[in-house]
């Protein structure tokens, strides 16, 4: 008895410590960005101290500062697991902007027309056409790379560009889906094909105040986080994902059929990054309920930065993305309360900055290790430069 | 060491010119004749053919340009073994400091010989990252790319919009003439880039430096035990490869704008990899490549001058066409090219 409450107790133990080994590199290579963001926002001539104090204030100030960022957070938490999923199988997908494009526009489309159906037929409907349509975006490359080899790292970049290509043409002066009304953008999805806010507005009636734009995506997010983790970590499906993405010739001999996997995972990651899409779309008050040109700009990078800051842990990935939302939120606020005395003002495009000094120091904590004289532990590493065309 | 070339060299033979590129896949130059059609069906219902044809060649030029520099960017690099994803990074920060240095000084040449360091410098870091500190190399590519990214936003608000300053410069000279009082322009770095293609081809196969650096992308133990100092040769042309990426940049804002935007380059820098690996990694392979793609982007610009706005679907087709190239180059579809041997590997000795 006692023997196994010490056993159970040291356990609980060497847990806690093993996750704190594992925060000190983030922790770390965050408060190291900082610092050197601090020099640059010297260097410009403005007050570090005043900057980061905004930088607060504006993430985290008040109850709607911190909805603002939480809902902020859900589509990042979306687009970073669509990036976890890839990686896990040893897959770069930068694609995740325009899997999150072709998914926004899917869902606006289909939004649009069913919109007059009851609630529960309208939602699933719409949300599941944004899936669907973000998942088949996926597979395109996941395809490419388990048919032909050719490498995710370009295709999903080519990707991003033809998705981006197509939305603005669709949205765009006389497109098929454009408002002629607006510029680039669709009409607005029917009212029963929205998602309701957690707070205060009720999109269904369009009433109640905006300014709390948290919807109910966000705590699907978070079950995901958790639903990703189980599927990885406990599945069949995941051991194949995560075999392939460390020894593809090994997961071969093993008898995994390697070509069905790369193209799960790109789906599944497609599908991911376009739900983060649709949700924006029916959920997000402040983009107004219709997809427009620039929706979805950014989400990409943001998020490999940050699915490399959760260490490609899904669960890690809500803090992480919390991190890069609250950032941005914060920006504006920022820029704002270190306005020089002649009306200069700190840009707010140096959070971008601060988040790839970030990323610097997590994906390259071998800098940070050296800079902190840590020592290296083996951990597993799955290596991305393979060659270009080449199929192995 | 000419002996462990020698297997390597024997399946690039044909891939070192233009030719043996143009007869081991017949795909492009069908495709290209398919456009080629389009054009000419063009040039008789045209009331000027000969303007016509003469502004597509200009632009097909100018358009190769930086991609033109960039696949050279990707060769030195990746013949070295290093993989290179930040040429996209590089010619922003080229762009951006070009026109920095150029707005600030008045003096364009100035921003115009700073520009190619500003790729040096990201390169250097790159090098640092996969070289020293045995990063993976697309992963430090993809940061050097958001770096670049934040870093010039960061800076053009900073030191421009934020402080009304005047962000123009003029435009870098070239090779000017008239056609029925139509001026016709081929820029400086269009001109600088032709020639930089016969040179890097020159430098990596009749050079002993071109040998050491294939040699040391194909086999670096090998290389290592022959005398070849490998870092050495990483470094050296991972630097080269910033300073023609950064080059690149100055096409976008001294030669074609004359100021600098977010993100100018807009995803040259990947198609100009894809034009690399379109092109066997050599350089003249490369331009084949990266005159293909030009002349993509110049008949989309063509076709738009022509049309006007009245054919979206169409600009949505040529508009993507070098993406959609691009993409099937990397499949293969166009024959089987073989990257060097240890790209994307680090070295380190035992």
């Amino acid at each position: 008895m006692s023997v196994a409450s010490l056993s159970s107790e040291n356990t609980l133990v060497r847990r806690l410590r093993d996750l704190a080994q594992q925060l000190v590199l983030p922790i770390l290579g965050i408060f190291t960005a900082l610092v050197l963001g601090a020099v640059v926002i010297l260097i410009s001539g403005f007050d570090p101290l005043k900057a980061y104090g905004g930088l607060w204030e504006g993430a985290f100030g008040d109850f709607e500062k911190i909805n603002n960022t939480l809902g902020a957070t859900t589509p990042y938490i979306f687009t970073t697991l669509a990036v976890i999923l890839a990686f896990k199988a040893g897959l770069f997908n930068i694609g995740a902007e325009g899997q999150f494009k072709i998914g926004a526009i899917t869902a606006a489309w289909m939004g649009i027309n069913v919109g007059g159906a009851p609630f529960f037929i309208a939602v699933p409907i719409t949300v599941a056409a944004g899936c669907l349509a973000g998942a088949l975006w996926g597979a395109i490359p996941g395809a490419l790379k388990a048919f032909s080899g050719a490498h995710e790292v370009i295709t999903t970049i080519m990707l991003n560009y033809i998705a981006s290509f197509i939305t603005g043409y669709l949205v765009g002066n006389g497109g098929p889906l454009s408002n002629p009304s607006k510029m680039t953008t669709t009409f607005p999805i029917g009212q029963n094909a929205r998602i309701p806010t957690v707070v205060g507005y009720d999109g269904a009636t369009g009433t109640g105040s905006t300014d709390n734009p948290l919807h109910w995506g966000f705590f699907l997010a978070l079950l995901l986080c958790g639903l990703l983790y189980w599927l990885l970590e406990k599945t069949p499906l995941g051991f194949e994902i995560r075999t392939v993405g460390l020894n593809p010739s090994a997961a071969r001999y093993a008898g995994i059929s390697v070509k069905r996997v790369l193209i799960i995972a790109m789906s599944g990651a497609g599908l991911l990054a376009g739900l983060s899409g649709t949700l924006e779309v029916t959920g997000n008050p402040n983009f107004n309920y219709h997809f427009f040109g620039s929706l979805g700009n950014g989400y990409g990078f943001n998020s490999i930065a940050i699915a490399l800051l959760a260490k490609n842990n899904p669960l890690a990935a809500i803090p992480a993305a919390l991190l890069f939302a609250a950032l941005q939120s914060g920006a504006n606020r920022m820029q704002f309360v270190s306005q020089a005395a002649d009306g200069r003002q700190l840009p707010s495009d140096l959070i971008s900055m601060i988040q790839a000094l970030v990323i610097i120091f997590i994906a390259a904590d071998q800098v940070l290790r050296w800079l902190y004289r840590i020592k290296l532990e083996q951990k597993e590493q799955i290596t991305l430069s393979r060659g270009w065309g080449k199929v192995e | 060491m000419a002996q462990l070339m020698a297997d390597r060299e024997e399946k690039l033979d044909s891939s070192r010119s233009m030719g043996g590129w143009l007869r081991n896949s017949r795909w492009p130059v069908i495709g290209l004749g398919i456009l080629l059609l389009i054009f000419i069906w063009r040039l008789i219902a045209s009331p000027q053919p000969v303007k016509d044809l003469l502004s597509l060649v200009t632009q097909t030029l100018a358009f190769a340009t930086p991609i033109t520099l960039g696949a050279l960017s990707g060769t030195f690099s990746e013949r070295s073994g290093v993989v290179n994803i930040a040429i996209e990074g590089m010619m922003l920060s080229g762009a951006f400091f070009g026109t920095l240095v150029g707005a600030l000084t008045g003096n364009i040449w100035l921003g115009f010989v700073v520009a190619p360091f500003a790729g040096v410098a990201l390169a250097l870091i790159h090098a640092v990252l996969s070289i020293y500190f045995k990063v993976d190399q697309i992963i430090s590519g993809t940061v050097i790319n958001i770096f670049a990214f934040g870093l010039t936003s960061y800076l053009l608000s900073l030191i421009f919009s934020s402080a009304r300053r005047n962000a123009e410069t003029e435009l870098l000279p070239g090779i000017k003439f008239n056609l029925d009082s139509s001026p016709f322009t081929i820029g400086l770095v269009s001109l600088l880039a032709i020639g930089l293609v016969f040179v890097s081809h020159y430098v990596l196969f009749y050079t002993s430096w071109g040998l050491r650096t294939r040699a040391v992308g194909e086999n670096p133990k090998a290389a290592d035990t022959a005398g070849v100092n490998v870092f050495l040769v990483r470094y050296v042309n991972v630097l080269v490869s910033g300073f023609l990426a950064g080059l690149a940049g100055t096409y976008f804002s001294l030669q074609v704008t004359g100021s600098f935007r977010e993100n100018m380059t807009n995803g040259t820098g990947f198609i100009a990899l894809a034009a690399m690996i379109f092109g066997r990694w050599t350089p003249l392979g490369s331009w084949g490549a990266a005159l293909l793609f030009g002349f993509c982007q110049a008949l989309d610009s063509a076709l738009q001058s022509w049309y006007g706005q009245t054919l979206d679907w169409l600009h949505l087709i040529t508009q993507s066409l070098p993406y959609v190239v691009t993409i099937i180059v990397l499949t293969g579809f166009f024959g089987r090219s073989r990257p060097p041997a240890a790209v994307g590997q680090p070295y380190s000795k035992q």
